[in-house]
């Protein structure tokens, strides 16, 4: 029997009672509810279609923790809460947070990983040292963290990233376009296969600093370690001092 | 009691719900402190709730009735309930996990197949009774009275499960229960938010409910059986679940251990197997029968001028313009009734078929074979069945289909020796049988069994289907074709629908023998 026309039967001959509250629309009901629908690493505009404009929901659902199932639609949620915001979105931490943000500010209280990947615009703030792929193939927008781990701002194409602290190996891979500075010392194989933009560093630089690099510029302040520019093809490495084995066309500082 | 009617209680309640098609109460027997035992509801009325009067036992058959005809109502929504249950419960669901007997459920499990029990429990009873309270005032005013008595128990020594649940039933209805100040009251309220009605969220709801309420300590609520049509007229062992096929064996268990039910192989093969069709397509005859006349022009043979019928209406024949021929026409006829081929099926169970678990080579050919079987069956035909391995299983010719399913469904896992004598014996039993052999030709003693099996293959049809083409061994191979129809399987999901197709054309009318 169809649903309505029980409906019909039940109520036939009576006074009906009172109707409990009820919303309209599609609901969410939690992340993992989320989660179920769309997977684990659904594209933002997915996230979109089922999203309510519900600005309760949003906040709950930003509020929520991730676990390490539902952590890009986390990410995704994070980026929308705060192109929806009028104020900056104060998150406590999160992988992912402001995952393809275009707008808005998000200021983090701890570092995760992966965080302003694939962003586009806006700005985010870590109050503490972030983790690994910090700003990963970012176009656009200014990220400011306290330090970083490995792969920071790979294949990264536009925007600005600032450093306060030290970061890990394989800073700015791949980079083709954008501005990086490390207020800090960054580790090993920074610049490795840059195309384009720029990377200054401030402390130290480990080894193979600009290694198969096409273009681009990369400056330390610091000291460098061995084998600088180690087959490059173009751009420019400038040091205040470079370890062994460094490439011929590697500059010091005036 | 009797001074209570209850039967009129009954009878009233039914009437109220417009006579749904529910058996009335079974009287149990009266146990020792003064208790009523509804047996084939399984319920049981303590003195206390006796007191309480008529009123009470209105309450409790109308909740009764709209748990069968509304929320869970069938065994498929209960099955899709469980499910949804038992992955809020936190279950892990992975493709991988193994058939686990009934037996062999761990601690862990059957203390979350109980949680999931009670879950769905306490998912109808919400569901329901938010439903009667929109219904009527009266039924509001009833629904609220059982619901106070459980709250009038011992407020204080509720155990937090039924505390939460009452809290948020005091906020959904608006009612005067005993409030709870827990987060998940308003957990609660925000997955109901959107309503009971809408079936398809039923499942959601569920799993969230499950997710926010399976970590508190259970109490009253939940308890009993699950409310379902099949269960209460002891139908349930024989109802395909559609849920079911997109399970492995292992959940599959389980989810029907949620609802009380056995689950076994033997019946995810047949619920599974449900959802494959066989198209019964007769040869249709046609006969060629005459109807009126028409004009014989020069065009048309010679033989077919009706000549004295011609030269009753006109005594010069005029080719085109006095000359006749007698019209036919083509219709079809019902199909003749052709004779229906036994079924010998012949399965591999060896542990190169890699057992039963979800889309394994055992699991596609014990489906396959099913299949073939439960139509054959149902077009009259006898059966037969031999699992081999190093051993092998017989089922001997019979109308039974249990027998042969049991045979087919175990899983032997030693090596592969093909039991050609048997073969050879089954086949001659009933001459012109059909031979399914579902293999995937691994097998060692082909050559010992080679007689027999070119003999059976001569006094019946064979039908060989090879799973692994690709260890495949070119002697076998040629050895093989020399015995009638082979099919390579590449991909094990044809192996369901060639079957399929065979039994289609052995048993769609045509004559298989002969062709």
């Amino acid at each position: 029997m169809k649903l309505g026309r029980f409906m019909d039967d039940a109520y036939r001959g009576l006074n009906k009672g009172r109707s409990l509250r009820s919303e309209k629309g599609d609901p969410i009901f939690s992340l993992d509810d989320l989660g179920e629908r769309l997977g684990t690493r659904p594209s933002r505009m997915e996230v979109e279609e089922l999203l309510p404009q519900d600005p309760g929901t949003l906040k709950r659902l930003v509020e929520s923790d991730p676990g390490n199932r539902y952590q890009v639609i986390w990410g995704h949620l994070s980026s929308i809460a705060a192109e929806r915001s009028q104020q900056p979105l104060h998150l406590s931490a999160g992988n992912y947070a402001g995952l393809e943000l275009s707008r808005g500010t998000i200021i983090l209280e701890m570092g995760g990983d992966h965080v302003g990947e694939r962003m586009k615009g806006g700005r985010i703030y870590l109050r503490q040292a972030a983790g690994d792929y910090l700003g990963q193939e970012m176009t656009g927008g200014g990220i400011v963290s306290r330090g970083a781990g490995n792969y920071a701002f790979r294949r990264m194409s536009g925007g600005l990233g600032v450093i306060k602290g030290d970061c890990g190996n394989f800073l700015g891979l791949g980079c083709s376009g954008g501005k990086v500075v490390c207020q800090g010392s960054c580790g090993e194989r920074a610049g490795w296969l840059m195309s384009s933009g720029s990377l200054r560093i401030h402390g130290d630089a480990g080894d193979y600093l600009g290694l198969l690099m096409k273009g681009g510029r990369i400056t330390v302040f610091g000291r460098v370690g061995r084998r600088a520019g180690w087959r490059m093809k173009g751009g420019t490495i400038r040091g205040k001092a470079f370890g062994p084995e460094a490439a011929d066309g590697v500059f010091g500082l005036d | 009691m009797e001074s209570l009617g209850w039967i009129e209680v009954w009878r009233r309640s039914r009437e109220s719900w417009h006579w749904p098609l529910l058996p009335p109460p079974v009287l149990g027997e009266k146990g020792r402190s003064g208790s009523f035992a509804f047996s084939n509801y399984q319920i049981t009325l303590d003195q206390k709730a006796l007191q309480l009067g008529p009123l009470y036992l209105e309450n409790l058959f109308h909740h009764l009735i709209v748990q069968y005809i509304f929320c869970p109502r069938s065994l498929e929504n209960a099955g899709i309930l469980a499910l949804a249950a038992l992955k809020g419960l936190g279950h892990p669901s992975g493709s991988n996990s193994t058939y686990v007997s009934a037996y062999g459920l761990t601690l862990g499990m059957a203390s979350q197949i109980e949680s999931a029990h009670r879950m769905v429990n306490i998912f109808s009873d919400i569901v329901s009774d938010s439903f009667r309270l929109e219904r009527s005032e009266r039924d509001e005013e009833l629904v609220l009275m059982g619901w106070r008595r459980l709250g009038e128990l011992d407020g204080r020594s509720l155990n937090p499960l039924d505390r939460v649940v009452l809290g948020f039933l005091r906020e959904f209805w608006g009612a005067s229960f005993p409030s709870c100040p827990r987060p998940e009251v308003e957990h609660l309220l925000r997955i109901f938010s959107a309503g009971i009605r809408d079936k398809s969220l039923w499942p959601r709801q569920c799993q969230e409910m499950a997710r926010i309420l399976g970590a508190l300590e259970p109490g009253i609520l939940g308890q009993g059986p699950v409310r379902a049509q099949e269960i209460l007229n002891g139908s349930a062992d024989a109802v395909p679940l559609l849920c079911a096929a997109n399970l492995d064996a292992g959940e599959y268990e389980e989810a029907l251990a949620v609802l009380g039910q056995k689950g076994d192989l033997k019946r995810w093969y047949r619920d599974q197997s449900y959802f494959i069709e066989i198209r019964e397509v007769p040869r249709a005859r046609s006969e060629v029968t005459p109807s009126g006349f028409a004009k014989w022009r020069l065009t048309d043979p010679c033989y077919d001028l009706d000549v004295s019928y011609s030269l009753s209406l006109s005594p010069h024949l005029i080719p085109g313009v006095s000359t006749y021929k007698r019209d036919h026409e083509t219709s079809p006829m019902m199909p003749e009734r052709a004779g229906v081929p036994d079924l010998l099926v012949v399965l591999d169970s060896s542990r190169s078929m890699e057992g039963p678990r979800k889309g394994t080579k055992t699991h596609k050919a014990t489906l396959a074979a099913f299949k073939a079987c439960q139509f054959a069956h149902s077009m009259g035909a006898e059966l037969a069945a031999i699992n081999f391995s190093e051993n092998y299983r017989l089922a001997s010719w019979t109308r039974d289909l249990n027998a042969v399913e049991d045979v087919l469904v175990e899983f032997l896992a030693t090596r592969t020796h093909i039991p050609g004598k048997r073969i050879l014996e089954l086949a001659q039993g009933r001459p012109g049988c059909l031979i399914l052999c579902i293999t995937d030709t691994h097998i060692q003693n082909l050559y010992q069994e080679w007689e027999d099996i070119k003999r059976a293959s001569e006094v019946g049809r064979f039908v060989l289907f090879s799973i692994d083409p690709d260890y495949r061994d070119r002697h076998v191979e040629e050895s093989l074709s020399s015995l009638g129809q082979i099919y390579y399987i590449r991909q094990l999901d044809d192996l369901i629908s060639l079957v399929v197709e065979v039994s289609e054309r052995a048993y769609g009318g045509e004559s298989f023998i002969f062709s």
